[in-house]
């Protein structure tokens, strides 16, 4: 291929090119997008470079920086592009920002800060090596209402750092005797009576002998308040069942009396109904009982 | 507050067990400034007081309430509340998703009088370092809350600290120190990558943000400089 034929070959490859590039507007070249993304790095170098220039008023460099960034922007077009164009943006507004943070108003620079301390609180004594000796603790003292940290607490019961004990694992111990166990109960009789049972039988038979009884006397126990609380259960099953009646006569004495239970019938029919009264009994009024009774005439047998 | 105080019978704790909680928590703060010679306390810790026995979810925000209160009435100190500062690099990264609240922490600061606690609390023994503290709060402030590694010591040289010295005679080994304000949460450190790789640059933190304090170091600034000034002007 002679070379005339390869510039022509070429020159219809670009214009191939251009012909795709025209067809498409927002094609960018790659080498472009390339180029651009230098000259941006070297933008932001600059910014980081010229970061102590670029505060004053007057500053050239931040002007021409500027308008480098502004002139590149018209070519983005792509993210990539369009990242370091706004990673540049930031980089200035951030050394702007911290350059503005740095002036307070007075304008007052590090060294003169730092000399105005060497002035005020170097130490009379200069080292051998020549070193600036700043008197700290004057600094300290006259700062400290500033910071006006409390120191805490030494003294302590415990320390702060104790662990709980970790429980030693016991040693299982050997048996020094051989296993006793009880005699297991025999609950074969299924119709044993209940001691309530046994009372109110007794009870019974007592009114049944005596017919009309003071409640007093009848409940009574003078040596075991249990006992006569008992009495009290197990009269007050016999009123349940309709087996004993409680009147009260014109001097305000309890009378009880024996009956007969009322039958299945009236109790269907509702002729029969109950009723309900606290009766309170305490030890107090166990003891006015025992007063209120003369020895030997209670009625209920003590049970041992 | 007054609301929290009638409403504490909605934890189901009576009032023996939120007296002991509270002074627990009291009793906690005050040994742990002393043991982490003032670097705040985190309220995570505290809040683990509370909940290793309890489960009710607002019951530890109601006890350092109660707490911060008994030591300020009995004590005289303020339980100061620190949101923690990140870096200002992190907070400019694209991908920033701050994970959850920003821990706080608290420090315990005198309610005395600024006069009062300088003649009589103070303890001179560290004061050497608290003026250390200052300068070099100091400095970071006056370069925009941010300055960079080089450029710090670069001024320390000028009062006679340097990076290396591990023998000064009043601070002794002088980059520990610096660092110990970095655990106090005075300052904190940032590596930053620029073009010519990572440098170290230490910002404020929050205990030197905080209000109060950044606006006495500004007065102090000011009246260092300003008294050279007026002693120059009288000259």
């Amino acid at each position: 291929m002679t070379e005339s034929e390869k510039t022509t070959l070429l020159t219809v490859k670009h214009e191939i090119e251009s012909d795709s590039e025209a067809n498409d507007p927002n094609y960018q070249h790659v080498t472009d997008r390339r180029t651009l993304r230098t000259r941006y790095l070297a933008v932001k170098n600059l910014i980081f470079d010229e970061r102590d220039d670029l505060s004053s008023i007057d500053s050239a460099k931040f002007k021409s920086i500027v308008n480098d960034l502004e002139s590149l922007h018209q070519f983005v077009l792509k993210p990539r592009e369009q990242i370091a164009d706004a990673e540049a943006l930031l980089d200035i507004t951030n050394t702007l920002l911290t350059s503005v943070k740095a002036t307070n108003g007075d304008g007052i620079t590090i060294s003169d800060f730092v000399d105005s301390l060497v002035r005020d609180f170097a130490k009379q004594s200069s080292r051998q090596d020549g070193r600036t000796l700043i008197d700290w603790k004057k600094i300290g003292i006259e700062f400290s209402d500033a910071s006006r940290s409390s120191r805490g607490c030494r003294t302590m019961i415990g320390p702060m750092d104790t662990q709980m004990k970790q429980r030693k694992a016991r040693r299982k111990r050997a048996r020094l005797v051989e296993n006793e166990q009880p005699a297991e109960v025999d609950d074969t009789d299924i119709k044993k009576k209940t001691n309530t049972d046994i009372n109110m039988a007794t009870m019974f038979d007592i009114l049944r002998k005596h017919r009309i009884v003071r409640l007093e006397q009848l409940v009574l126990n003078r040596n075991s308040f249990a006992q006569t609380v008992e009495n009290i259960f197990a009269l007050s099953f016999l009123v349940k069942d309709g087996r004993a009646d409680i009147k009260l006569d014109e001097k305000g004495i309890h009378l009880v009396s024996p009956k007969n239970a009322p039958t299945a019938t009236a109790i269907a029919s509702k002729e029969v109904v109950y009723n309900h009264f606290v009766f309170r009994f305490d030890f107090k009024d166990w003891k006015l009982m025992k007063d209120y009774i003369e020895v030997g005439h209670e009625l209920m047998p003590h049970r041992d | 507050m007054s609301n929290l105080g009638d409403d504490f019978s909605q934890f189901d704790i009576s009032k023996e067990e939120k007296d002991k909680l509270v002074a627990e928590v009291v009793r906690y703060i005050l040994f742990k400034t002393h043991q982490n010679s003032g670097c705040p306390i985190k309220r995570e810790e505290l809040s683990q007081l509370v909940t290793k026995n309890y489960r009710h979810r607002s019951l530890p925000a109601y006890i350092i309430n109660e707490a911060k209160a008994k030591l300020s009435t009995i004590f005289g100190y303020e339980l100061r509340e620190l949101q923690r500062s990140r870096p200002s690099s992190t907070n400019h990264s694209r991908l920033s998703q701050q994970s959850g609240v920003d821990a706080k922490s608290y420090v315990v600061i005198s309610q005395l009088p600024a006069e009062v606690y300088k003649k009589y609390v103070e303890d001179v023994n560290t004061s050497h370092l608290t003026g250390f503290t200052f300068v070099v709060i100091s400095i970071v402030q006056l370069s925009g809350g941010k300055i960079a590694e080089d450029n710090l010591w670069h001024h320390l040289k000028r009062m006679g600290l340097h990076e290396t010295d591990e023998n000064h005679p009043v601070l002794g080994n002088v980059k520990q120190v610096l660092e110990t304000l970095v655990q106090k949460r005075y300052l904190q450190k940032d590596k930053v990558s620029g073009p010519e790789g990572t440098t170290l640059f230490y910002e404020l933190a929050e205990r030197a943000l905080d209000g109060t304090v950044s606006d006495r170091v500004k007065q102090y600034i000011s009246q260092i400089v300003k008294k050279d000034d007026a002693t120059v002007d009288i000259l």
